[in-house]
């Protein structure tokens, strides 16, 4: 197709940008999720989904192999011919569009409660929206750019919030061991691997990527947002025990609230605003760059920019559709999280059992 | 395309920029793997370039002066700058493109083209040369720009004393040849065919001389024009390390980077830019280093351009820049010999622009303008400090008095008790707003900054002492402002003097505004959403095809170089950014003594497999 | 078209300025535009719900008293804080009520401590007041957490430091003050939240009182009481603040059931590890009727094992304190081996009979769990569900519990040797 020339994305950058992207959900409701349904056993949790994921990836991975040269759009109208495939990269982009509005929200929520207890969200998701929308419009280079530069600082940043709550931590709320049952906690592990679900970036827009790096970049950067979240989610069960963990909206708000280091130094966590905020912008910005991306190959135009407007715009509306807080996560927690990785994580296996089914792509594509 | 529009207008970001189709790309394969530093393969690209070394109109030794003749008018015909080079006077029509067989008729023509009788600058000598038969002959310079005992001793003396010491036969065709190579001991002469290069060469100090019956004239160069002797650099000084600076004088600069280099690479070429008056812009670089795709671009930019006078560097930095909207710098203007050459040893190009002492280098990368060649000049651990330091400063700079808004308006409980209630106190008697003090007491930084520069002579730094502690004081002391904001801005003042580069320096503290602003409104939000934009800006960001954050993002293997300087034996690549021909500076292993074995003789840096 | 384009850019750009200043106005305060609360105080009301009592700072008298004016040093007349105390139905409208009268805006961003008066602790509103006050954005989790003997407003206006001019840094000292004197326990709002919400542990505060400031007269009749065997307001004290803080108070559940002294709070601390150190004073072991400094510090973290039985659970618990000895009036040298295991075993014993009968008070008298075995017991469960069918609060009361303490002295002061006096009939130790 006469597209402006693929930007694609290296090794270090794409892994940079899935971590920021997939693990940017601990500075919102994350750990709260997973302890309220893990309780003190909740870091099992995201390791069992983080190793569901891994499987899950395995299976998208073999789908990928099958179709390196085509975007998703592509792949399902070939597999499945335009409508069914329409109906597919629907299926893909629906959940995608309400994840991100709803994050949207929830961003614009935590900067209401940490900062702006007075402003209007409206304006604050405003701002949001001007500055994830130049960013999407720079497009992915400097997106993954921005990650692969701000990783360290987020991280540091998180990693000192652990350092600095240890005075506080006390062993004795990671037990029961099992905490809500083992049953519960594998289910749930299952479950909450829909929080990985920025992984279906890769497979969503895998023409960005290197083909022969998809492998390692998936790979690592799962195994490395597991053992980000793990951490964390340890860290917040050692500081918080399970009952009162599932309370507060902004986990490691609290977290960085309950930092005592003497007298000077106390209440320090709008110093972790910052690092929230930009992992925030690059969170949106992802997945506005993604959406407008994906459409782009559906709808075959030559570029993603006249493409961002429309869709914040669209996204911008849609996110004030929940009337509160609560709505807006506890929506999330009962719709998206409890299916939404089957809609996610289904389509590359489905398309690859479809495609096994018709002989379509594979060897005989290659050879073409 | 709104968005773009106003992304362009408001944030200096100027769309995908004109030069999107150069880049100084690395090989797919280091983009791949952009974050591992093994890489050291390079870009192979043409080995075998020809670079053609044009001077302008000037010939070497005596030796070949027909050809480089030659040479010289065929470099500028195709630069474009022979168009409507001619002052307005020469009427296409009315006279004659070339230089007649007629004496009086070229005499004419010049007095026509000069203005002669009225402008009192150009001479005419009318001589007869000594020949048999006498030539007459005439020889045309300005007073002030020719060394007038230059003409006399090795012009009017030779042509008009020697000369009869030959015995001639009248005037031949090749009387002109005959004097050029026999008794005209000027070191650089040249034949020309047309006025208006008699013209251009006159207006830059040489000396032309018209014989009778030859269809050319010889201009000698004679440049005597005053300029200002070297000395020390004026913005950019050195605790340790060479003082020198460059001047306005075009080939002073240039004496000035060869005296560093000792290298037959190193190349000047020049160019000329402007319609109106022919601004001389000599590039250097290393022929066997810089990437010879960075030249031509270097070269295709400046050719591009239509103006019609180029009145210092800075113009020119405006013409050829990738995003000249943006605040911040993308070239590198300097005026220390001692950086330039250490640019160009490292792939840049050097821009020198006639009648500027500030040599630009290109590219220009954010990191390059927090660097100081000092740095490299103390040992190496002091050397990490004033890094750090300076890294420090900019966001000072750029962030401290945004902070202090932020926190004292918006985030109160973070500020320490103690700390709160005595800012609180501080404030009691204070009408404005946080935000209105601060703005006040920048705005009078700015203001005694600028008038310290304003005032002549010695008074201006103690202006800005004066000003900024007596302002400060009595501020205080009326409380209007707290006394606390007067740390927080003297430290930021302090902090933008730190950077190194001017521009770069202005870029920063304009930025501070911006942040000011942005706290005000919306306190850390605010920030925090300026830092992600300004980041994503650079980001985007390019400086002669090289991105412009280049050795952190996207990373590119380590010269050792960037905010922690390691020790000069460590340094052994070149920046990867630059693409360098030859990516070594020195075999990993550079201190030969430290080994017993290092009999055989090391290779010198040109060598790029030195171990 | 450009020069369009450019004014409405320019007027677009002044729209979101104004926009961006009209709408961030509505979060951001001046600092002087507010007043720092630093101590709240709830009681009951007599004609509301609640009677609130605000320490309200004021700046210019901290900052010492501005340029003008008042002399030195915050000026006689000034306090530096002020008491504020209002009913209303709840504390956040009290807030606002405080506002009818007060200019500046009551934040409580830099309250450093939370003060209940004992009817409220004792009748469990406590209890449900805290959770309400973790919810706000403003308070501080680690702002202290405390119990008044007398009315809490009362306890504010004694706020009175005679050494510091700022009361925040006064109050904030003096719950710091935990870690080398361990009469108070280290509880924290947001500890005592976490305390009140779980099974295992359950909370305890502070314990604040107004000190009578009578010296009683010499009647020579004066014996050894144990330097923390107070309750506060029990102090033999003049001079200061007219305030103490000692002991602790027990709850269980949100309600207050009981009282620590000193002695027993040191003890708590020791149980939950947040002991730092104290001075003990003991009597001497060899010879009664002398007694024995010494500076006791906890060397490691408590070791808590707790198993479950048919006869219900047991707890072992183990005790690691070290010392340092200050003085000796009795001139017997403990530096000497001899001498040292008996001093040594003469204080695990004290202590391990103090926490014998610590715990028998909590089981029995108080009959909560407030040292947190039941934590420990989390260990023995494996899911949520078996631990809520434990019901270990009941399972506390019928726990055989043993302490062992391990008391080492690491060193004797700036001396190595204690020499006895050196004169004729003086006792020869060597």
């Amino acid at each position: 197709m006469g597209i402006i020339n693929q930007v694609k994305i290296g090794q270090a950058e794409a892994i940079a940008l899935l971590v920021t992207v997939m693990s940017t959900k601990l500075f919102l409701t994350y750990p709260l999720i997973i302890v309220s349904h893990g309780g003190s056993a909740a870091w099992q949790i995201v390791i069992i989904s983080g190793l569901v994921t891994l499987v899950f990836f395995w299976l998208i991975l073999k789908y990928i192999e099958r179709f390196p040269d085509r975007s998703f759009p592509e792949t399902a109208e070939y597999i499945s011919g335009p409508y069914f495939g329409g109906l597919l990269v629907m299926l893909l982009l629906l959940p995608w569009l309400f994840e991100l509005t709803m994050t949207f929200r929830r961003f614009g929520e935590m900067i209401v409660i940490i900062a702006l207890p007075e402003t209007s969200i409206g304006l604050i998701m405003l701002i949001f929206f001007c500055g994830a929308g130049l960013a999407a419009y720079l497009g992915l280079s400097t997106i993954a750019r921005a990650c692969h530069l701000v990783f360290p600082f987020t991280l540091g940043a998180a990693l000192l919030i652990v350092a600095f709550s240890y005075s506080n931590w006390d062993t004795d709320w990671l037990f029961p061991i099992f905490g809500n049952g083992p049953w519960i906690t594998i289910k749930e592990g299952v479950i909450q691997s829909s929080a990985f679900y920025e992984l279906s970036f890769i497979y969503a827009l895998p023409l960005v990527f290197y083909a022969h790096q998809i492998k390692k970049i998936g790979y690592t950067s799962i195994i490395v947002t597991t053992v980000i979240l793990t951490t964390m989610v340890l860290a917040y069960l050692l500081v918080f025990p399970a009952v009162v963990g599932e309370e507060p909206y902004l986990p490691l708000y609290n977290m960085a609230r309950s930092v005592y280091l003497g007298r000077f130094i106390q209440r320090i966590e709008a110093i972790f605003l910052l690092f929230w905020v930009i992992s925030g912008y690059l969170w949106v910005s992802v997945g506005v760059y993604g959406l407008c991306h994906i459409l782009k190959d559906w709808l075959k135009l030559p570029d993603h920019r006249p493409l961002i407007l429309p869709a914040l715009i669209i996204i911008f509306a849609l996110a004030f559709i929940p009337q509160s807080l609560p709505d807006a996560v506890l929506t999330v927690q009962e719709y998206f999280y409890e299916i939404g990785f089957i809609a996610i994580f289904g389509l590359p296996p489905l398309l690859l059992l479809l495609a096994v089914l018709l002989g379509k792509g594979g060897k005989n594509n290659v050879e073409k | 395309m709104q968005l773009k529009y106003w992304a362009n207008k408001i944030l200096g970001y100027n769309g995908p920029p004109a030069s999107m189709d150069f880049e100084l790309a690395e090989t797919e394969e280091e983009q791949q793997s952009a974050s591992q530093t093994g890489q050291e393969e390079n870009v192979p690209a043409s080995k075998s370039r020809q670079h053609k070394i044009r001077k302008p109109r000037k010939t070497g030794p005596a030796g070949d002066k027909g050809d480089a003749g030659g040479t010289g008018d065929a470099a500028n015909q195709p630069g474009g700058t022979g168009a409507g080079d001619n002052p307005e006077q020469s009427k296409p029509g009315a006279a004659p493109q070339e230089i007649q067989v007629a004496l009086e008729t070229n005499r004419k023509i010049i007095a026509r083209l000069f203005n002669l009788p009225i402008n009192k600058d150009v001479i005419v000598r009318e001589f007869t040369l000594s020949t048999e038969p006498p030539v007459p002959a005439f020889l045309v310079f300005i007073d002030g720009m020719a060394d007038t005992k230059l003409i006399n001793n090795s012009i009017l003396q030779p042509l008009m004393l020697l000369t009869n010491l030959e015995s001639g036969q009248g005037i031949r065709p090749d009387t002109c040849t005959n004097v050029l190579q026999r008794h005209l001991p000027s070191n650089q002469v040249e034949k020309l065919t047309l006025f208006k290069d008699v013209v251009t060469q006159v207006l830059s100090g040489a000396t032309a001389i018209f014989f009778d019956g030859c269809s050319y004239a010889i201009s000698a160069e004679t440049k005597g024009f005053p300029f200002r002797g070297v000395d020390t650099a004026r913005t950019e000084q050195v605790v340790q390390g060479p003082q020198e600076g460059f001047v306005e004088n075009l080939r002073s600069n240039t004496a000035l980077v060869r005296r560093i280099i000792h290298s037959e690479q190193l190349i000047t070429e020049y160019l000329e830019v402007g319609a109106r008056n022919n601004n001389n812009v000599a590039i250097m670089y290393l022929a066997d280093l810089t990437n010879p795709a960075l030249v031509q671009e270097v070269k295709r930019r400046i050719r591009g351009i239509k103006t019609d006078y180029l009145a210092e560097s800075g113009v020119l930095e405006e013409l050829i820049e990738d995003h000249p909207l943006s605040l911040m710098p993308q070239i590198i203007k300097t005026e220390r010999p001692d950086r330039v050459s250490s640019m160009l040893l490292e792939g840049k190009v050097a821009i020198i622009v006639d009648n500027t002492p500030f040599v630009m280098l290109v590219p220009g990368l954010l990191f390059d303008f927090l660097h100081s060649s000092e740095d490299h000049y103390v040992r190496f651990s002091n050397g990490i400090w004033l890094r750090v330091i300076r890294l420090f400063a900019v966001f000072l700079t750029i962030l401290l008095p945004a902070f202090y808004v932020a926190i004292a308006t918006f985030h109160q409980e973070m500020i320490p008790t103690d700390l709160l209630l005595s800012i609180a106190a501080a404030r009691e008697m204070v009408p404005f707003p946080t935000i209105v003090e601060i703005l006040l007491m920048e705005l009078s930084f700015e203001l005694v900054r600028e008038a310290g520069v304003r005032v002549p002579g010695i008074i201006g730094p103690t202006l800005g002492i004066v000003g900024t502690l007596i302002l400060g004081q009595a501020a205080v002391a009326a409380s209007i402002v707290s006394p606390i904001l007067i740390i927080i801005v003297a430290v930021t003042g302090l902090s933008s003097y730190a950077i190194p580069n001017y521009a770069a320096a202005f870029g920063f503290r304009f930025m501070r505004f911006v942040f000011i602003f942005l706290a005000a409104a919306l306190g850390f939000f605010g920030i925090s959403s300026g830092l992600f934009i300004m980041l994503c800006l650079l980001l985007n960001m390019k400086s002669f095809g090289v991105p412009y954050l280049a050795p952190v993002s996207p990373k590119t293997a380590s010269s050792h170089d960037l905010i922690i300087r390691f020790p000069a034996w460590q340094q052994e690549n070149r920046p990867d950014y630059q693409q360098t021909l030859d990516t070594r500076r020195q075999p990993e292993l550079s201190r030969g003594w430290v080994t017993r074995q290092s009999a055989k003789p090391r290779g010198n840096k040109a060598n790029s497999e030195g171990d | 078209m450009l020069k369009n384009s450019r004014q409405r850019l320019t007027a677009a750009l002044l729209i979101l300025l104004v926009l961006l200043f009209a709408a961030g106005c509505g979060s951001n305060s001046e600092p002087d535009a507010l007043s720092y609360v630093l101590l709240i105080g709830i009681d009951h009301g007599a004609q509301n719900l609640l009677r609130v009592s605000y320490l309200i700072a004021v700046p210019k008298v901290i900052a010492g008293g501005g340029q003008e004016g008042a002399g030195g040093g915050g000026g006689e007349g000034q306090r530096s804080a002020n008491v504020i105390t209002i009913e209303a139905p709840s504390i956040y409208a009290s807030m606002n009520m405080v506002n009818s009268f007060v200019g500046r805006r009551i934040s409580l961003m830099h309250a450093k401590g939370i003060i209940f008066s004992e009817a409220m602790a004792k009748d469990g509103s406590m209890g449900v007041i805290v959770p309400g006050l973790t919810q706000f954005r403003e308070t501080r989790g680690t702002a202290f957490i405390a119990v008044a003997r007398q009315k809490p407003e009362e306890i504010l206006n004694k706020m009175t430091p005679f050494l510091e001019t700022n009361p925040a840094k006064y109050i904030e000292l003096l719950a710091g003050n935990q870690s080398f004197t361990g009469y108070i326990p280290g509880e924290k709002l947001q500890d005592f939240y976490n305390d009140l919400k779980i099974g295992g542990i359950n909370p305890v505060a502070l314990l604040f009182a107004v000190s009578n400031e009578k010296l009683p007269p010499h009647n020579g009749q004066s014996s050894y009481r144990s330097e923390g065997d107070y309750v506060a307001g029990e102090m033999v004290k003049k001079g200061g603040v007219s305030l103490e803080a000692m002991g602790a108070a027990v709850f269980r559940g949100g309600k207050m059931v009981g009282t620590l002294n000193g002695d027993e709070t040191s003890i708590y601390s020791m149980f939950r590890g947040q002991y730092g150190r104290r001075i003990y004073t003991i009597k001497d072991p060899l010879k009664p009727g002398k007694l024995v400094i010494m500076d006791v510090s906890q060397t490691d973290k408590p070791r808590i094992k707790v198993k479950l039985t048919e006869e219900g659970p047991i707890i072992e618990a183990r005790l690691s304190l070290e010392g340092n000895v200050l003085g000796v009036n009795s001139l017997i040298d403990y530096s000497l081996p001899r001498y040292r295991p008996v001093l040594e075993q003469a204080f695990e014993e004290l202590i391990e009979q103090q926490a014998r009968e610590l715990v028998e008070k909590t089981q029995h008298e108080y009959r909560s769990d407030i040292f947190g075995f039941g934590n420990k017991a989390l260990r023995l469960v494996l899911t949520q569900r078996d631990w809520e069918q434990l019901n270990w609060a009941a399972l506390y009361e019928e726990a055989q519990v043993s302490v062992d303490v391990e008391y080492k002295i690491r060193r004797t002061g700036t001396q190595l040797r204690l020499m006895p006096i050196a004169r004729s009939n003086s006792e020869s130790i060597q």
